[in-house]
């Protein structure tokens, strides 16, 4: 429903815009052509490509294609809209920074749920981070290892040698693991999360295996078989190495394939969170809509007038009798509004009021 | 039949409420392998209830692992702290039983058997209640025993047994109510003290009958009901008699059935022949039309039910109130068949089987009287001692804290009761209490009556121990063990027959190694006795979901209706209707205490709140007590919703938050009596006594009121 | 759909708050309700109405989300904000017409009934309507329901609240207003 009138709005733009037959195509083609750039420069001219790992690179170009196809037609929501639209020009606020490190780094919200789920999503979510920040730029040959016979390795980021690090050293041990690490990391993560579900009736009833339990048993899979190659490598001298190593790199494709369209959209979906604290801050400071009823300030004012323009959108009008929206009253007063109204009801259905029949 | 969840790792226990006499069916969840109570199901097959709780029932089960917990003994030895929290030190049981022994024995030794007292209550199991009545008599030998039913179901006991001989709560099931068609309902807030049987009293209403409530106050239930007769507190009596009078003049009585199956109608009939409408109306402020309206209503009534609770109990003419009342049922003849009948509401979880079985000052298990000599006899038979050794008649619960003001009693064993909060004239109470030489208190919290303590034991919660209750149907039911007990508290029980032992009785109690050797030696105890239980097995309990007594054999399926056969208990097989004379309340309004001032329960608070207090659920719900009034009493005296007035008696005085509400009669204030300490409405109540159950007049005293700030 | 359905009584209510109680008893409400009880006559007399989501077939909490995070599970009922995808913004608790949705700050979470989504979906009642003393809530089959209609509703056909009156749209869950009794044809 929603791609189609963004169609129906492509058809007037003009300028760079005509060159593409749709947003999604244009959108495709700058970010492909970022990450070839961003690559070619990364990788001295495509010298330094580990061309074991085209997989993910096909992998990531379909991921591209579902994640623009699936936030597009998401951001065309007018609730969505509204906060994006407004959101972005209030992103240099001062306390945007503040806010994205509890929404995102630290997640304090979560801790604030329960200390139990933020060690597990701590655990999964800078998991599945610090395995990206080293997958990816190996991949698009962005950084990459060079050895010297004194027995330094060179990291080299983006064509740059940033640092030289001892072949046998810590950090090199640590740049070595960080896959196995963040395997670990996941996998806890994940039997927490598996426990947690199994152990109550309610996470059981509300979630469904595709969308809670698939994502969480793909990670798992993942995690599982890229530790595997390093135990094979390590103690079986490289036993199925190939065999493992191309499971591994099929689950991630999977797994990034899948990703825009399940339980870890959520993921590209948070910084709308930042957006909408800002955007529930600013126009907070504005204006506070007040209670129709009771005078009580409960909202900010755009809010609430977005709210109704939204519900307006999706063929939604409820006003009272005198005309006024029912999000122009604050919740008590709206269930009281309500209450009364069926209180009423009695009394002006029947000429005979309530009360004793003696 | 709906099924319940089940989550892993969890066992459902079903059992029933801690809290009222509903009794209400409910699950406990358990985690089991932790062996822990974390939370309640409901029980949809129970009958009575159906799975229906109020908000007591349902957060039930968080005072079993509550923080509050006392899990050792308390010892205090600095007596000039009695009466605070301060100054107790953990013990060990052998310490503290040492202890009590010691003082028990000097006690005795210098003051006589009798300096002891044993003060009890009705919130516990059969098994618990008849023990402690054994524990007072063989192993303590004192006759000072009496228990809280005194300011809760004695007024109901004594009425019934004067009109039929016989004292169960009930004379039918309670899945008669919404399937009767008319319900008379006098001194309950039901919907607030008894809210699960409210659906059935709904569903009659909505079948088409009707409800007459009798109260000052307009309660929920009293809202919807058809006639609502809002009398001055303590009148009660008067509209008793007002419709006898009215059945008689209306001709709805049964002729038949008064002549063949009661004595004493034409006395009464003479006697009610002033209680015209008009009078009534006088003395109790209802409009003549609601009087005669109610009459009507009940009497053409096909079935009918006549239910009071403690509005017309707690009187200092309790007994006459529900004899009154009750002879509405006898001159129509509504009583003795199903979907008729008359039931007072009972209080307290074992309210019916705890005044049975030995705890009340002059009767013994099965409803023997301790001044019959008969009776005696067979007691001592199952207990095993003479008749000689068997204490005499001792005095009610009120009348006992007389006697220790006096220091005719020194010391007293309290279990399942909270007297600093419940008891009427508080401010000579607690001195009583403080004035005790020495005082042991069994509770599982350190309750306001534990304060004035020497030593505290640690008792178990209900749902720790196992045994059966006695609900307000007379429908025995089985509480069922879900947890083990929590630190070192035990069951209350267990804890007298280690007493005993120490008190070299060990040979009439070391045989009791289990709740169920309780039950099957008070079985015993009870047979041949009115409230025969002998046939009441555990598992007969289980398999039919309760039994009524009397239950008399091993055959006997127990019995649901009272009278079928038209035969009452009285010797020669009628019952009686009774001439009750009006009187006024003790004591009336005048200049100087113009108002009246009534007391009463919240939905979300049980007795003295002592376990009710401690539950989050319940205190964000109501946190303090507060004044209610009507707004042109408020206007009177310059107050409004949230202001605080000061209530002063003779007695007494308090300081509470004003609650402005037309539900109410212009002349009442009522107070909810839940709370301690300086919340307690109980320093302001009179404590006359009725003169047959010895029940204090909690429902009506003279106030004078003042704003506060 | 499921067989049963929540239906209302709104007279028959005591105002006891066991329904919050129970709601509080619920898998994974952490201790919160998240129903309604109001006093509707303060002052004057004990009259109270719960009040709980109503279950919108075509919900404007769902609606007005920018995160898609309300979802309606295949039984009809409007479940919670998904954890994962709730982003705070308290859209959802403007745009209900009943004053439903509640919103935890700390968490930033919005929470509401979730018609115990566990319990429902097996045809078992929720919490509420499982322990509510006086049948005010109650988990009726459609044939019961169609019974209580049949009985309630006046000539006018009016008892029943629905989107033409008193509410704002269709919902899962079925309110019978106060007066359900008034026409009622007395025994004798």
């Amino acid at each position: 429903m929603q791609p189609q009138k963004n169609e129906q709005e492509w058809e007037q733009v003009n300028g760079l815009d005509r060159a593409f037959a749709s947003r999604f195509a244009k959108n495709m083609f700058f970010t492909l052509l970022t990450i070839v750039m961003l690559s070619f420069i990364g990788s001295r001219f495509f010298t330094h490509l580990d061309l074991n790992l085209y997989g993910y690179m096909v992998g990531t170009i379909i991921f591209l294609a579902g994640f623009f196809y699936r936030f597009m037609a998401w951001a065309e929501r007018p609730p969505t809209k509204v906060f994006i639209q407004k959101g972005k020009k209030l992103l240099f606020r001062k306390n945007t920074a503040s806010t994205s490190v509890d929404h995102m780094v630290s997640h304090k919200f979560i801790w604030n749920r329960g200390i139990y789920r933020w060690t597990q999503h701590m655990l999964i979510g800078w998991g599945c981070i610090l395995s990206c920040f080293v997958t990816f730029p190996l991949v698009f040959g962005w950084m990459y290892f060079t050895m010297a016979e004194n027995g330094m390795y060179t990291v080299v980021f983006m064509s740059i040698d940033v640092m030289e690090v001892r072949a046998d050293g810590l950090l090199a041990w640590l740049f070595y693991n960080a896959l196995n690490i963040s395997a670990i990391m996941v996998i806890a993560g994940v039997c927490m999360a598996l426990y947690r579900r199994l152990k109550n009736e309610k996470q059981c009833a509300e979630q469904t295996f595709i969308y809670d339990f698939m994502p969480l048993y793909l990670l798992l899979f993942i995690s599982v078989s890229g530790l595997l190659l390093t135990v094979t490598n390590v103690f079986f001298a490289g036993f199925m190495q190939p065999t493992i190593s191309l499971i591994h790199q099929y689950a991630v494709i999977v797994t990034l394939i899948y990703l825009p369209f399940g339980k870890l959209a959520h993921i590209p979906i948070r910084p709308l969170s930042v957006l909408a604290k800002n955007y529930k801050l600013h126009y907070g400071e504005q204006e506070m809509k007040k209670c129709h009823h009771c005078g009580n300030e409960f909202i900010a004012a755009e809010q609430s007038a977005d709210v109704i323009d939204v519900l307006r959108q999706n063929g939604m009008e409820y006003k009272t009798e005198d005309g006024v929206h029912l999000a122009e009253l604050c919740l008590p007063c709206r269930r009281e509004t309500r209450l009364q109204m069926f209180k009423h009801a009695s009394a002006s259905m029947l000429s005979v009021g309530r009360g004793e029949r003696t | 039949m709906t099924q319940n969840i089940k989550q892993a790792g969890e066992q459902l226990i079903p059992t029933h409420c801690s809290y009222c006499g509903m009794q209400c069916g409910m699950n406990l969840r358990v985690d089991v392998k932790q062996n822990k109570i974390i939370g309640v199901e409901p029980r949809y097959d129970w009958p009575v209830t159906l799975g229906k709780m109020c908000p007591k029932g349902v957060t039930a089960y968080q005072q079993t692992n509550h923080e509050d917990r006392l899990l050792t003994p308390l010892i205090r030895d600095d007596a000039s702290l009695k009466g605070t929290k301060k100054g107790f030190r953990k013990a060990t049981w052998e310490e503290a039983y040492d202890l009590i022994v010691k003082n028990f024995q000097t006690l005795q030794q210098q003051y006589g058997k009798d300096t002891l007292s044993v003060f009890s209550g009705v919130s516990m199991t059969n098994e618990k209640c008849y023990l402690t009545g054994k524990f007072a008599r063989v192993a303590l030998q004192t006759k000072y025993i009496d228990y809280n039913g005194r300011f809760c179901m004695s007024s109901a006991a004594g009425g019934m047994l004067g009109s039929f001989g016989v004292d169960r709560g009930s004379t039918f099931p309670w899945t008669d109510i919404n399937e009767t068609d008319c319900v008379f309902l006098a001194g309950s807030n039901a919907a607030e003290c008894h809210p699960t049987m409210m659906f059935r009293i709904w569903e009659m209403l909505e079948r088409g009958g009707y409800l007459i409530v009798v109260d000052p106050r307009k309660t929920p239930v009293a809202r919807r009901a058809d006639v609502h007769l809002d009398l001055k507190p303590g009148t009660d009596l008067a509209i008793a008699n007002c419709m006898l009078h009215l059945l008689i003049r209306n001709g709805h009585i049964d002729e038949a059935f008064i002549e063949k199956h009661t004595n004493g109608f034409a006395d009464a009939a003479a006697y009610v022949q002033a209680f015209t409408p008009e009078h009534t109306s006088n003395v109790t402020g209802v409009a003549v039309e609601k009087l005669e309206r109610a009459a009507e209503i009940y009497g053409k009534a096909p079935n009918a039910l006549v239910m009071f609770a403690r509005g017309i109990e707690q009187q200092h003419k309790g007994v006459d109130n529900v004899q009154g009342y009750i002879n509405m049922a006898l001159v129509t003849g509504k009583i003795g068949r199903k979907k008729s009948g008359v039931a007072t509401l009972t209080g307290q979880g074992n309210g019916q089987g705890g005044r049975e079985h030995g705890q009340k000052s002059d009767l013994l298990p099965g409803y023997r009287k301790i001044t019959n000599p008969q009776h005696v006899k067979e007691v001592c038979e199952v207990w095993g001692i003479t008749p000689e050794e068997m204490p005499d008649a001792g005095v009610s619960a009120y009348e006992m804290f007389e006697l220790m003001e006096k220091k005719e009693i020194r010391s007293m064993y309290l279990l399942c009761s909270n007297p600093a909060v419940s008891a009427p004239n508080l401010n000579m109470v607690r001195n009583a209490m403080k004035n005790l030489d020495f005082m042991v208190c069994c509770d599982f919290y350190l309750s306001e009556s534990a304060e004035f303590a020497d030593v505290v034991l640690p008792a178990v919660t209900w749902s720790e121990d196992e045994g059966t209750v006695t609900n307000l149907e007379g429908r025995i039911i089985k509480i069922n063990r879900a947890q083990r007990p929590l630190g070192d508290s035990k069951p209350d029980w267990k804890i007298q027959v280690e007493i005993a032992e120490r008190l070299g009785k060990g040979k009439y109690f070391s045989h009791l190694k289990t709740a169920e050797d309780v039950f099957n030696e008070f079985r015993l105890a009870t047979k041949g006795g009115t409230a025969d239980y002998y046939g009441a097995t555990w598992e007969k309990i289980e398999s039919q979901k309760g039994v009524f007594w009397p239950c008399k054999s091993e055959h006997d399926k127990g019995t649901p209706y009272l009278f079928l056969d038209k035969t009452f208990y009285h010797p020669d097989g009628k019952a009686v209707i009774h001439s009750p004379v009006y009187r006024p309340p003790a004591e009336e309004p005048c200049e100087q205490y113009p108002i009246i001032l009534t007391t009463g329960r919240v939905v979300f608070h049980y007795l003295s709140g002592n376990q009710t207090r401690r539950i989050p659920f319940l205190q964000e719900m109501c946190s303090e007590p507060f004044a209610e009034m009507h707004p042109m009493m408020a206007k009177q005296y310059g107050v409004w919703e949230g202001n605080k007035v000061k209530l002063t008696t003779r007695r007494g005085e308090g300081v509470f938050k004003v609650k402005v509400t037309e539900a109410i009669r212009k002349d009442t204030v009522f107070v909810p009596y839940h709370f301690g300490d300086e919340q307690s409405v109980n320093l302001l109540t009179i404590a006359t006594l009725d003169p047959k159950s010895r029940m204090p007049e909690f429902k009506a005293c003279a106030a004078k009121m003042e704003g506060w700030t | 759909m499921t067989k049963s359905v929540l239906y209302l009584e709104l007279d028959n209510c005591i105002g006891c708050r066991s329904c919050l109680a129970a709601c509080t008893q619920c898998g994974g409400h952490d201790e919160k309700y998240r129903n309604y009880v109001v006093d509707v006559n303060p002052l004057v007399d004990t009259q109270t109405m719960p009040l709980m989501c109503l279950h919108c077939v075509n919900p404007a909490c769902a609606r007005s989300c920018p995160a898609q995070a309300i979802q309606i599970h295949e039984t009809g009922a409007v479940l919670s904000a998904r954890v994962e995808k709730c982003i705070g913004c308290q859209n959802c608790t403007i745009a209900c017409p009943y004053g439903i949705p509640k919103f935890d700050v700390e968490q930033n979470l919005m929470y509401k009934c979730d018609l115990c989504i566990e319990r429902t979906q097996h045809d078992i009642p929720p919490m509420c309507a499982s322990v509510c003393p006086t049948n005010t809530l109650q988990w009726l089959t459609k044939e019961q329901l169609a019974m209580k209609k049949e009985q309630n509703v006046l000539d006018n056909g009016k008892w029943i609240a629905s989107s033409d009156h008193y509410l704002e749209n269709e919902t899962n869950v079925h309110i019978s207003l106060p007066g359900i009794l008034q026409k009622k044809q007395k025994l004798f």
